[in-house]
């Protein structure tokens, strides 16, 4: 067996490997498929309230998926010299077009359906898609819990000491300030958003709630630093704690009214 | 540029229609009690408080069924003729109407949550809580 078939297999398992990489990339944050990254480590470590009993990867499944990717490739080139009944052993040079073909048939051949099947009122597939679809479905599920597990230590971190009274009506509206893109109909749908965020739940969940809503429109980066340039956002908070808040926002109105209602 | 301005007011003109649709009925309720209160006024024969007792029926009746931004500023109306009719009448008779009428605006501009409505109100409020004043210290001497 020359040392070419070796070449050739690896070449083709490599190109395989590669499609699939390149299909995660394009459609899922990477940086996430690894347990909670540094940031939320970290955060972990600080807060132990807000962490997940235990860690997320997505790691063992991305493997999985490429490992199946690149096998199905290689088996594509074994299938196009074994029915063109060529010697696959015999193989003495680096087989270029063979090699495209059947990295793309894998491909093609991994992504493709023989049927479909209508199972509790939605279409299954049957074929190599179905097992490609799981596994991405898997690794999706653990991307978008690393993802909301470090969003949600990100946007504690960020929103933590501030008052959301004080918070609700400034902070939306000095963040989108900075985002060329924001439309009329953001605009609608964060004021639809806001409204939801209402009830007697604790001030800190209110306001990582603002926080997660004006994070879906700009970076979470400008959404710090807006805070760190509102100080007031963070004083109305000192001001209810010094037992003031309330009070003296109330006084003004109330204080005249008193006095006209007086006698 | 322009445009990217455009939809920023917007954002900050459909919060404030958001927090006043929010206290609509109050808001309404608030502006009727004005309204019924004005019946009480005694306004004499002087074509001034006529005037802007007529101009604050006007905007009691438009605001009720104004869009929440509208309705702003039907009470900055409201608020100004108030005021000049605030100041027209000092009569003793109407002190109180007047103030039950300061103090369901005082009510409108603390739900409205408009600075311009905010300092109107203060600012009729505060006329009435000085003719008050010199009203006691006139009863004194």
């Amino acid at each position: 067996m020359s040392y070419f078939v070796w070449l050739n297999f690896v070449i083709v398992f490599l190109f395989g490997i590669l499609w699939g990489v390149l299909e995660l990339v394009i459609n899922y944050e990477l940086k996430y498929v690894g347990s909670f990254n540094r940031k939320y480590k970290r955060a972990k470590e600080e807060h132990d309230d807000v962490v997940l009993d235990k860690e997320e990867s997505a790691v063992g499944y991305v493997f999985l998926y490429l490992l199946l990717n690149g096998f199905i490739s290689a088996l594509a080139f074994y299938s196009l010299k074994f029915f063109s009944k060529e010697p696959v052993l015999e193989i003495d040079s680096i087989e270029v077009s063979n090699l495209i073909i059947a990295g793309f048939g894998g491909v093609v051949v991994l992504r493709s359906s023989i049927f479909s099947i209508q199972l509790n009122g939605r279409n299954v597939d049957v074929g190599l898609i179905s097992i490609v679809q799981a596994l991405l479905d898997k690794i999706e599920k653990k991307i978008k819990h690393n993802i909301a597990a470090n969003r949600i230590c990100e946007i504690y971190e960020i929103m933590k000491d501030i008052d959301y009274e004080a918070a609700k009506e400034e902070l939306p509206s000095l963040c989108i300030r900075y985002i060329d893109g924001f439309s009329e109909k953001d605009s609608k749908d964060l004021i639809n958003a806001i409204k939801e965020i209402n009830g007697s739940i604790s001030n800190i969940n209110k306001c990582m709630q603002l926080g997660r809503e004006i994070a879906r429109y700009c970076d979470v980066e400008i959404l710090k630093r807006a805070i760190k340039k509102l100080p007031v956002l963070k004083e109305g908070k000192e001001r209810k704690v010094a037992g003031q808040g309330d009070a003296q926002a109330k006084d003004e109105f109330e204080t005249r009214k008193e006095k006209l209602l007086v006698r | 540029m322009m445009e990217t301005d455009n939809k920023k007011f917007s954002f900050a003109a459909d919060l404030k229609a958001y927090n006043i649709s929010e206290n609509a009925i109050s808001l309404d309720e608030n502006a009727k009690q004005i309204g019924l209160l004005l019946n009480q006024i005694k306004i004499g024969d002087s074509k001034l408080a006529m005037d802007n007792l007529a101009s604050i029926k006007d905007a009691v009746a438009e605001s009720q069924n104004a869009t929440p931004l509208n309705k702003v500023n039907e009470y900055v109306k409201l608020g100004e003729h108030m005021q000049f009719l605030v100041m027209e009448l000092s009569q003793t008779e109407n002190l109180k109407y007047l103030k039950q009428m300061a103090v369901c605006y005082l009510d409108i501009a603390k739900l409205s949550e408009d600075d311009r409505v905010k300092n109107l109100s203060f600012a009729v409020a505060d006329r009435l809580i000085g003719d008050d004043t010199c009203e006691k210290a006139a009863k004194v001497k």
